[in-house]
């Protein structure tokens, strides 16, 4: 059950048209600030890491049990957690309790905001222009990832044999 | 006791309580009208009428029976409301005051209300303010909050009302005292009621043992009066009573029930027009990462005991900030390819 955004991390060009689709959609500004999904990155020994980051929309969400006002539930028909506006009040408990970082108060509308999925068609998946976006049932990501780590694994294999012995290419 | 004592609490005191009374309630309303036009929380762009219209919009909260305090204490809030609606329209409505005020150099006169709902009105005041009164003592959670001081005002506001309604039906004529002097009674604690009145603030308060420091109460607030200010490693509530307009949103937001509207008497708050008040403080904590000051230590305690009641073990990235999360997160589920 369920729907979640799948992060191909190999394809991602970090041009960041995912973070203004998002804030232009949902705040109706271009604002990366306030966009749902947020790029991240980092510098490891000369190289730049860039990796979109959203919700996991995790099996027992931490958001949702933390809430005191009980805002936080899921959607029936996508399985994305959705924030109720009326019942929010800003506290920032659910940012301080997930674990991924996902979820934020935003200062200007003074609610919490989390990734909603645009209701089952995410506008970030439409405007990823590489396609490390993608929008999959969640019992594929399984069978996804598998496939990635031991597409990864055949490289890192073949690699070894060709520093090993240059000689046999 | 002397006569020109009781002429005097009868005429002069009378005259310097009205012009107390009016002149205070004027000043207070000059200065909230002062604060809400300083205050930052106005559209900023747009015609003067859409200032004006804001303005009215929060004094209609201010005067209007609709207290979101409600949500909590529906009960309470509405008998609030009736008291306060009686203690206003039983004095200026009752046909002997007017009476008496058409007989002053003013002449001013006014339609009164029919003198037997005043009457029931008088009663219902007497027993309300006596349900305040028990309830204050009776219930544990109100008896923390309260002092003798809250007591004390309620008593002072419905004691003119017990001594204007035994005196009008003579109830305690024959003794001889009280037949004497009841209207003497009446008119003085009347006028320490008016006098205690002008000097009369319902505030904001948080309690420090329940107060998380999450601040959606500054959120919430539609004035601006509740504002966080951090510096340091300390988040403080600021507050400033001219330009609170009692609308309890601060209540009815409040996820641990740790803010209160609460009455106070205070001289030098009177005269304290611009100035901001330190309510609270709250301890934060830093981010394990990047060590920028990051969320209230309550909270994340209380999170952790919340997360711990349903059986889960507190994530490591509790105490790291939500770009530190996201960093530490991605790390831990993409390793560098071998």
């Amino acid at each position: 059950m369920g729907f979640v955004i799948l992060i191909h991390a190999d394809k991602c060009s970090g041009c960041q048209m995912c973070e203004v689709a998002c804030s232009l959609k949902h705040m109706k500004e271009c604002n990366p600030e306030r966009s749902r999904i947020r790029m991240i990155k980092t510098e490891q020994n000369g190289q730049y890491d860039l990796l979109p980051s959203t919700c996991m929309q995790c099996e027992t969400a931490m958001c949702e049990l933390v809430c005191p006002m009980k805002a936080i539930s899921r959607n029936p028909r996508t399985g994305a957690r959705m924030i109720d506006e009326k019942k929010c009040i800003g506290c920032s408990s659910c940012s301080y309790a997930c674990p991924f970082g996902a979820c934020f108060v935003d200062r200007k509308i003074g609610k919490s905001i989390v990734c909603t999925q645009c209701d089952g068609d995410p506008t970030c998946v439409k405007v990823c222009p590489s396609g490390a976006l993608e929008y999959v049932s969640s019992d594929r990501v399984n069978i996804a990832l598998k496939r990635s780590a031991a597409k990864r694994l055949v490289d890192a294999a073949a690699l070894v044999t060709v520093t090993a012995n240059p000689a046999s290419c | 006791m002397p006569l020109e004592w009781l002429n005097f609490i009868d005429g002069q005191l009378l005259e310097i309580v009205f012009y107390l009374f009016g002149i205070g309630l004027g000043i207070r309303c000059l200065a909230f009208l002062v604060n809400i036009i300083k205050s930052q929380f106005l559209p900023d762009q747009g015609f003067a009428w859409k200032k004006a219209r804001k303005i009215l919009y929060l004094l209609a909260v201010f005067f209007l029976p609709y207290h979101r305090g409600l949500v909590k204490q529906p009960v309470y809030t509405i008998l609030r409301y009736i008291f306060h609606a009686c203690l206003f329209f039983i004095p200026v409505f009752y046909s002997g005051h007017l009476n008496m005020l058409v007989d002053t150099h003013l002449g001013w006169y006014w339609e009164p209300i029919p003198d037997n709902y005043i009457e029931t009105a008088t009663l219902l005041v007497i027993g309300m303010g006596c349900l305040f009164i028990a309830r204050r003592i009776v219930l544990q959670r109100t008896r923390k909050q309260s002092s003798l001081m809250d007591i004390f005002f309620i008593l002072i506001t419905i004691l003119p009302f017990i001594t204007g309604y035994w005196y009008v039906n003579e109830t305690l004529d024959h003794i001889s005292f009280f037949k004497n002097y009841m209207w003497y009674l009446h008119v003085f604690s009347g006028e320490v009621m008016m006098t205690m009145a002008v000097f009369l603030f319902i505030r904001t308060k948080l309690e420090a043992s329940r107060c998380v420091g999450c601040s959606s109460c500054t959120i919430s607030c539609p004035t601006g009066t509740l504002e966080v200010k951090e510096t340091g490693t300390k988040r403080n509530f600021l507050y400033s009573q001219y330009l609170c307009i009692c609308c309890g949103a601060c209540v009815s937001t409040c996820p641990e029930t740790a803010a209160i509207l609460k009455h106070e008497i205070s001289i030098p708050l009177f005269f304290r027009f611009f100035g901001k008040k330190k309510i609270n403080e709250i301890t934060m904590n830093r981010c394990e990462g990047c060590r920028k000051v990051y969320a209230p230590d309550p909270q994340i305690e209380k999170i952790k005991t919340i997360l711990c009641a349903n059986a889960i073990i507190p994530p490591e990235t509790m105490g790291y900030c939500r770009r530190c999360k996201q960093l530490l997160s991605n790390h831990m589920r993409l390793p560098h390819p071998i």
